[in-house]
């Protein structure tokens, strides 16, 4: 099971403020009523349309097919790893580029 | 509940007006705009009306105050917000002075025309003269005849050698010389030149290209017929001299004139100007009054008079809520007319169906519209519009979803928005224009939905942003990479067993494999969606029909209807979500692995087929225990369901019948039997309900597929937006230097095409797409809309249409025309 408690609870509380809690301080007057369907349904249809992306990416089935270039450029980027020894750009385009003919 | 609910009660009321102070309640009630008058005598002629002589006073003097102001010279200011109504004794002040007006200013043009058309000839005289001393005097060989002409002209011999001058238009000289030719048999002596400055004709105001011509002739005779084809001609003659001196003399004389003329001229243009800018000060408010007071007649010639000839008596349908309006709109009238004589008002009870209104402001109006142009609603009716306003943004958005072309469309949307009240005053014909601003506030919302979708889709301009950090991690070792130029990441390893916590992983929107995930995610996501609007529309004919009293059809439509959509399709949905939840890469359990996760659609057609599967070890065929059992159990709900929906309503109409006449027999009262509403008996029950039911069953697997139109599109947007990144955009990049002025221009080209085609035309596109969503597979399952839409007698509405088309006032009344 993939899912994890923090952001479930906090999605799931924010629209449940929109949803639920801010219907009751709905200013009064004769949109009141509007204003309550209003908040009621955009906070329907957000909160299950983040809960279906969230879902369908609990457990995935596949991953996703990258680039060895983009897989370097991400592990150095978003996760701090050191890049790979390699001696020079020119060097590493070379290589790319060989390596370009196996499957 | 809200405004927007069902439409407000409307209640038919009778008015009983005394004349004198019908006209006071009236400008009321059409300043307030709240009661629709029914026409008391649709078989009365126009022209044979009470009122029609006031009519058409008006129509008079609206014609004349239109002829004024188009004598103008700038347009006119707007009216003054003016809101007392005016008596009939500062009508007849006001339509004296029009009269006055309008004479005084054709007295003047009339005037400054004539003295335009003289200024005219005497400017055509001088050129003339001007011409024919050149001719007179230039040429040599034209010497003895001009000679001979003073000779004889000075010595008044006639019969000798004459001369005819004057000025013709340009375009007719050919035919003209030819003419003379002809009718002297060449024996006269033609000469012409054009005048160079173009004249401008007094009356149209067009330049004029005119040409002075001399001809020489000899005899009476030809004098004669050569007048005539000048008078045919149209040329106008000028007395012109034959010396030298005199044409000198006449010149000078010419001059003077011309100068009095053209201060006369002067004068006469400044008195006039004068009379007009006094006049448009008042004359957009006299023409609002002026139409007020028309429109005022037209609803009185609706109205029918008593026996005795003593009160009016009208008939309007008032919004239960604006009564007390009415009332005092009533006594304010009485009161100005000082009649003893209160008006009264009473409510009709009537079988009519009341026309629909449902009260808008400038935020709902634009969806109420987007329902109304399918049907109004039928009276008291559930309003599918109430909901409209974030379903359809949101539907709109699923397929928009991008957050840079969300962010245009909400930047657009709020420039209109914010600076609405300077767009209103601009009042303009260009339909697209009013089109976009009419909907603005819808725009405002697609454009924020498309943000927020945009976001889960993580989506903006085909490129994603990582705000949380992705959950996928590199687990390749550096010899690995070097090697392969794909790789695929296993969700066994490089994933970190918890989601990206708000949309999709960033990750995927690198990945060549994202439209397979993509498809199965956003599919998915249309079905439930789809599924979910319908049960809604579903469910909202159950408080049609609590409203209508009409509780049997709960048993007899909806729950059929409700369980058949149900068991079928949120059961197909509910698999989803059971997938989803279930099959996992790193579960212990062999058949709950990868390789085992079942197809949902597959599993769903074979549930429909009544099939069942094999187990393939390790894999299980079903998803649960006892799925087979639960399935068909749906299934045979589910089917019983449409003899239910079939027979239901015919036989419960048959059975109510059948315990009518007994009662009817059992009482045996002179009592007239109710009227029937649906004589065509039980078998055309059956055909329409046949129909109804086929419709919905279809209904049911056709429409949840339509939803699909949600993945297809916002596929389609995600990719286009991703193809003109690569194939566009990316053109521009590279080192810096000499790229950036490549950049420079291809960005502008990128720009125009995100603009036009994704924002633009997709939008459009996926307007279309949500409007059908909402008019076939939300609003088929529980919307009438049969109603007629309440059109009241209001001033605001009247003028407005005015300014749009110079049209008779309130033509849809049945007031005659002018």
């Amino acid at each position: 099971m993939g899912a994890s408690f923090i952001p479930i609870t906090v999605f799931t509380v924010l629209w449940g403020i929109v949803g639920i809690v801010c219907p009751f301080f709905a200013p009064k007057g004769p949109n009141r009523g509007i204003i309550q369907v209003v908040l009621m349904l955009t906070a329907a249809t957000c909160w299950l349309f983040w809960l279906c992306a969230y879902m369908a990416q609990m457990n995935p089935l596949i991953g996703p097919r990258l680039d060895n270039e983009t897989l370097i450029w991400m592990a150095h980027t978003w996760f701090k790893q050191p890049l790979m020894p390699v001696k020079g750009q020119q060097n590493r385009e070379v290589k790319l580029a060989e390596s370009s003919t196996f499957p | 509940m809200g405004a927007m609910f069902r439409s407000e009660e409307m209640v038919l009321c009778q008015l009983f007006v005394q004349p004198e102070a019908a006209y006071v309640s009236m400008y009321e009630l059409g300043e307030a705009g709240i009661a629709q008058f029914r026409d008391l005598n649709p078989h009365v002629n126009d022209f044979q009306r009470r009122y029609v002589s006031e009519v058409r006073r008006c129509s008079e003097m609206e014609r004349k105050l239109r002829w004024v102001a188009g004598e103008l010279p700038e347009p006119p200011p707007p009216p003054k917000p003016e809101r007392c109504s005016l008596s009939p004794r500062e009508i007849n002040i006001l339509e004296e002075r029009i009269d006055f007006i309008e004479s005084e200013i054709q007295e003047i043009t009339r005037n400054a025309r004539n003295l335009k058309s003289d200024y005219l000839a005497l400017i055509e005289l001088r050129t003339l003269i001007e011409k024919m001393q050149t001719f007179f005097q230039d040429h040599s060989a034209q010497r003895k005849i001009s000679a001979s002409v003073q000779i004889y002209n000075n010595d008044a011999v006639l019969g000798h050698l004459g001369f005819i001058s004057g000025v013709v238009t340009t375009a007719r000289v050919p035919a003209f010389e030819k003419m003379l030719w002809r009718i002297s048999h060449g024996n006269i002596f033609f000469k012409q030149a054009q005048i160079d400055e173009p004249l401008k004709d007094p009356i149209t105001g067009h330049e004029l290209q005119k040409t002075v011509f001399v001809v020489f002739f000899h005899g009476e005779q030809i004098k004669l017929r050569v007048k005539k084809v000048c008078h045919g001609f149209k040329a106008t003659l000028y007395p012109c001299p034959a010396t030298y001196k005199d044409q000198l003399d006449m010149l000078a004389g010419v001059g003077t004139r011309i100068k009095d003329l053209e201060m006369v001229l002067e004068q006469t243009e400044n008195h006039r100007r004068l009379v007009l800018t006094n006049i448009a000060r008042d004359i957009s408010t006299w023409m609002v009054a002026v139409r007020k007071e028309k429109a005022i007649y037209h609803t009185l010639n609706m109205f029918s008079m008593d026996i005795v000839k003593k009160c009016l008596i009208a008939e309007c349908w008032v919004p239960r809520k604006d009564l007390t309006a009415v009332q005092k709109a009533l006594e304010n009238g009485v009161k100005a007319s000082g009649s003893p004589i209160p008006s009264i008002l009473h409510y009709v009870p009537t079988n009519e169906i009341p026309p629909t209104f449902n009260r808008t402001n400038k935020f709902t109006r634009g969806f109420q519209n987007l329902i109304d142009s399918y049907g109004i609603a039928s009276y008291r009716e559930v309003n599918p519009a109430l909901y409209t306003i974030i379903t359809f943004p949101f539907l709109f958005a699923v397929m928009f979803g991008d957050v840079g072309h969300g962010i245009i469309m909400t930047a657009f949307a709020a420039i209109l928005v914010i600076y609405e009240k300077r767009f209103l005053k601009i009042k303009t014909d260009n339909e697209i224009w009013n089109i976009f601003f009419g909907g603005r506030y819808i725009i405002l919302l697609m454009g924020i939905f498309s943000i927020y979708t945009g976001l889960i889709y993580n989506d903006m301009f085909s490129k994603s942003l990582n705000i949380f950090g992705t959950s996928w991690r590199n687990v390749y070792e550096d010899g690995v990479l070097r090697n392969h130029t794909m790789l695929e990441l296993d969700p066994k390893t490089a994933y970190t067993q918890t989601p990206y916590p708000f949309g999709l992983d960033p990750a995927w929107q690198f990945a060549s494999n994202n439209i397979i995930f993509l498809n199965s995610f956003k599919m998915k996501l249309s079905i439930i969606f789809g599924v979910i609007h319908m049960a809604f529309g579903v469910t909202m004919s159950v408080v049609n029909f609590n409203f209508f009293r009409k509780p049997e059809m709960i048993f007899l439509q909806y729950i059929p209807q409700i369980l058949f959509l149900l068991l079928l399709f949120w059961y197909l949905c509910l698999l989803m979500f059971m997938k989803w939840i279930m099959y996992s890469a790193v579960s212990e359990d062999p058949s709950l692995g990868t390789s085992c996760a079942p197809s949902v659609l597959i599993i769903f057609i074979n549930m429909m087929l009544m099939k069942s599967s094999e187990d393939k070890p390790p894999c299980r065929a079903m998803m649960y225990a006892g799925q087979n059992e639960v399935q068909r159990t749906f299934l045979a709900i589910a089917f019983l369901c449409i003899p239910i929906m079939l027979f239901g309503k015919p036989i419960y109409k048959a059975f109510l019948a059948k315990k009518r006449k007994q009662y009817q027999q059992g009482v045996e009262t002179g009592e007239v039997t109710e009227k029937e509403g649906h004589d065509g008996g039980l078998a055309e029950e059956l055909i329409t309900q046949c129909i109804h039911t086929i419709e919905y069953v279809l209904g049911a697997v056709s429409h949840t597929a339509s939803y699909l139109r949600l993945w297809a599109l916002s596929l389609a947007h995600a990719q286009l937006s991703a193809v003109l990144w690569q194939r566009v955009l990316v053109m521009g990049m590279g080192p810096p230097g000499v790229t950036s002025i490549k950049l420079y221009i291809i960005f502008a080209v990128w720009a125009f095409f995100t603009l036009a085609i994704l924002v633009l035309m997709e939008g459009l596109s996926a307007f279309l797409h949500t409007l059908r969503l909402h008019w076939v597979e939300f609003m088929s399952k529980f919307y009438e809309g049969q109603g007629y839409a309440f059109a009241p007698f209001s001033f605001t509405d009247i003028l407005e249409n005015e300014e749009d088309d110079h049209k008779p006032v309130m033509e849809t009344n049945g007031g005659p025309p002018e």
